[in-house]
């Protein structure tokens, strides 16, 4: 159809107007009907990173049903009625199908968990005509911390609903709404979000996105790289220590191996002392959790495995499967113990005042100089390195190189990471996505090469019941096969994908990025 | 999207009514919902106290321009919207011969929003003549309210021989009974005798003569809207249940 229809709007208060002086405005200035009055409390829900926010999605429940709508117009893209709030939820655990459906891209493997709740007072509103008509739906909505507290917490907007055909009656309210001091804005969902949750929305994620400073040193430079890091590991303790997903030990790791990185690739800003002792315990910190993220791999992949074996199998696996998780429990009440240790806090608090000693970061001979120059030479060093490798494999390379090399061009990405802001914005991500490229192919090389392992000492690990171990001994030896003939084929692939990596053109833009 | 219309050749059957309040509930069960009001008295525009644009009339709306769209108006009710009648209505006929392809104007112009609605009520004046022909073409089915005494019988039978005349399809016409008054023995006997005679064409549920249903020219809304839990809306809800589920058989 080629008529614009007029949108759903949202206003807010001025800060100084209370809603009954609204109130008795409104119905002065404008013939209307109170249609109902509603008291709810609001539970809002999302993940850790925010992906239901990234994503557009606003999830809560009012007490009766949970709602999904969308923050841009606060649609209702989904609803079902239930009264008990699901306190932690993977979007299988949302008792709804078409919920589930929708949740799940979104989710994937994160649970969504109650991040802030309210309390909203919600008033319905017909305006009218002379005909007492309905011209315009309005809801006034008074929201306020069920908490009560010092600090006046409230938040009052009007959304407005047009009705087809009396945009005159809209622009004569909206005209009406600006003089009195109301302001459109967007979304009421980020103003709410900002006030009542304790960590603003959309600020943590997963990736490394730091803002550094042209003018800095590098050792001022990898100051705050670490602050950033360690600020990362801080955030997901909590997260790990209460097994709320998988992906708050796996970023917690990260942020430890992004550490340990720049420890080493970083070279010549703190002592050489200093360097080596913090390698150490950051080995050991990241090591402590291996085993875990061990399991929690297997774990995931379970209904890939599943899908992968011929049907007769699957009943083999299934018991690997379940001393797996039985396993995962035990390390991960280890691990949960080991973060509440003196032994873990003592490091950690001991890297905490490190890094607040400006002058841990000017002890080595590069740490006074100018971040870029130095940047570029370590990315350039990197660079050259992986081509020189890389170059000199084909599809008949043994395994460990390929490994090598995959390892050179995961510091290679992390280098990238680091110091992106110091750079050109499109041209950094270009970079950035070709070694992607090239990361995925060996990565998936590798990962199949570590599934054959892990199998084979899935079968050392055999079910207690003997009569069992037969069955999943031969489901492991079929899934050791499939797996072996896929890697072989991501290993053909490997020449094409190295070429593109290496070709003359990208050669000249990393040329002209870093070695200049 | 389909097309129910509402057509009596007989005025003062409780044609309007039944339009309001089955779209009405087609709308309430969550689909969306257009009401045309193609009569030129607007008795369905003013039930949903709905007045219709100044410059727009029989000529605007059949030379099928974004000009119908745009005097489309909602309702008071989610997913119901009108489009209100206008005086200029009357004319419709005269504008129609004089316009190509005259037969099928109105569903052309119909279709134009057959994205935007699931059902769309035509509420038509009680005329036979081209207009009323448009509506026979346009239509998915072609609800008659036959009052059950002799000489509705009488017009609904002529109905009939005219669409076997013209070759319309008589399987999309649907008939109940309307205003029936139980103690009337007149009506006791036509109800009947329409039923013997095994009419497929005539839906179970009938609505009784209430005066309460007079009241909704009074209130200007829907009759379940100020009477919900009378039995004359649910003998509505049901009409509207029934006919859906024709419609999808």
């Amino acid at each position: 159809m080629q008529i614009r229809l007029a949108k759903p709007t949202v206003f807010r208060f001025a800060d100084d107007m209370t809603l009954d002086f609204f109130e008795d405005e409104l119905q002065q200035a404008f013939p209307c009907k109170l249609l109902e009055t509603e008291n709810v409390a609001l539970t809002y829900f999302d993940t850790f990173d925010w992906r239901l926010y990234r994503n557009n999605f606003v999830l809560l429940h009012n007490g009766k049903r949970y709602e999904l709508r969308t923050i841009a117009d606060q649609k209702i893209v989904a609803a079902f009625n239930s009264e008990t709030i699901v306190q932690l939820g993977f979007w299988r655990e949302f008792p709804s199908p078409e919920l589930q459906q929708i949740l799940r891209p979104v989710l994937d493997i994160r649970a969504a968990q109650p991040i802030f709740v309210l309390q909203r007072i919600c008033k319905k509103y017909a305006l009218l005509n002379k005909d007492e008509k309905t011209v315009l739906r309005l809801q006034l909505e008074y929201n306020a911390s069920p908490v009560a507290s010092g600090d006046d917490q409230k938040l009052c907007f009007l959304h407005i609903n047009p009705v087809r055909g009396y945009d005159d009656e809209l622009a004569k309210l909206t005209f009406w709404l600006e003089k009195a001091g109301l302001r459109q804005i967007a979304s009421n969902f980020n103003v709410i979000a900002s006030q009542f949750s304790l960590r603003p929305p959309g600020e943590y994620s997963s990736k490394f996105n730091l803002q550094l400073s042209k003018e800095n040193s590098v050792g001022e430079t990898l100051q705050i790289i670490f602050r950033d890091l360690l600020s990362v590991i801080r955030q997901n303790e909590n997260g790990v220590r209460d097994d709320i997903d998988t992906e708050f030990l796996h970023d917690f790791r990260v942020a430890i191996r992004r550490t340990r990185s720049a420890l080493s690739q970083i070279k010549g800003v703190l002592s050489d002392e200093d360097a080596a002792y913090w390698k150490k315990q950051f080995s050991e910190v990241g090591g402590m959790t291996n085993r875990l993220r061990d399991l929690d791999v297997y774990l995931l992949k379970e209904e890939d495995y599943l899908a992968l074996a011929p049907e007769s199998l699957v009943a083999g696996l299934k018991p690997v499967f379940r001393s797996l998780a039985s396993d995962r429990k035990k390390e991960h009440r280890k691990i949960a113990e080991w973060l509440n240790s003196e032994k873990y806090r003592a490091v950690m608090r001991e890297w905490e005042a490190f890094l607040d000693k400006d002058d841990s970061f000017t002890q080595g001979a590069r740490a006074a100089k100018v971040v870029q120059k130095t940047a570029s030479q370590f990315i350039y060093k990197k660079y050259l390195k992986i081509l020189r490798n890389g170059k000199r494999l084909d599809a008949r390379s043994p395994d460990q190189e390929l490994h090598d090399l995959r390892i050179e061009c995961k510091k290679l990405r992390y280098l990238l990471e680091f110091f992106k802001s110091l750079y050109p914005e499109k041209e950094i991500s270009q970079m950035i996505q070709q070694l992607k490229l090239l990361q995925e192919n060996l990565g998936d090389f590798n990962d199949l090469y570590v599934q054959q392992q892990d199998l084979a000492r899935l079968l050392a690990k055999a079910p207690e019941n003997p009569s069992d171990i037969k069955v999943s001994a031969a489901a492991i030896g079929g899934l050791i096969g499939i797996l072996y003939q896929r890697q072989l084929q991501v290993r053909l692939n490997f020449s094409k994908v190295f070429a593109r990596f290496g070709r003359k053109k990208s050669v000249s833009m990393f040329e002209k990025l870093f070695a200049a | 999207m389909k097309i129910i219309a509402l057509y009596s050749l007989k005025g003062g059957v409780g044609k309007t009514t039944a339009c309001v309040n089955l779209a009405y509930f087609a709308a309430a069960g969550g689909a969306r919902t257009l009401v045309c009001d193609l009569d030129p008295q607007g008795s369905a525009s003013y039930f949903f106290r709905v007045r219709g644009e100044k410059k727009f009339g029989a000529k605007k709306l059949l030379q099928g321009g974004d000009d119908f769209i745009r005097n489309i108006k909602g309702t008071d009710y989610e997913n119901l919207d009108l489009l209100p009648a206008k005086m200029g209505y009357r004319s419709l006929d005269i504008v129609l011969h004089g316009l190509k392809g005259s037969q099928k104007r109105l569903k052309t112009i119909l279709n134009k929003v057959c994205d935007d609605y699931e059902y769309i009520f035509l509420d038509c004046p009680p005329s036979i003549n081209l207009m009323a022909e448009n509506v026979f073409m346009a239509a998915d089915a072609i609800l008659v309210p036959l009052k059950p005494s002799s000489l509705p019988l009488v017009t609904y039978d002529k109905l009939l021989a005219f669409f076997d005349k013209k070759g319309f399809k008589t399987s999309s016409i649907y008939t109940f009974f309307s205003m029936v008054e139980s103690r009337k023995s007149l009506h006791k006997q036509a109800m009947m005798e329409m039923a013997e005679a095994g009419e497929k064409r005539l839906l179970s549920s009938a609505i009784p003569y209430r005066s309460i249903v007079e009241k909704m020219a009074f209130n200007r809304e829907p009759l379940p809207c100020f009477e919900p839990g009378k039995k004359v809306s649910q003998n509505y809800e049901d009409l509207w249940d029934e006919l859906k589920n024709k419609m999808k058989s």
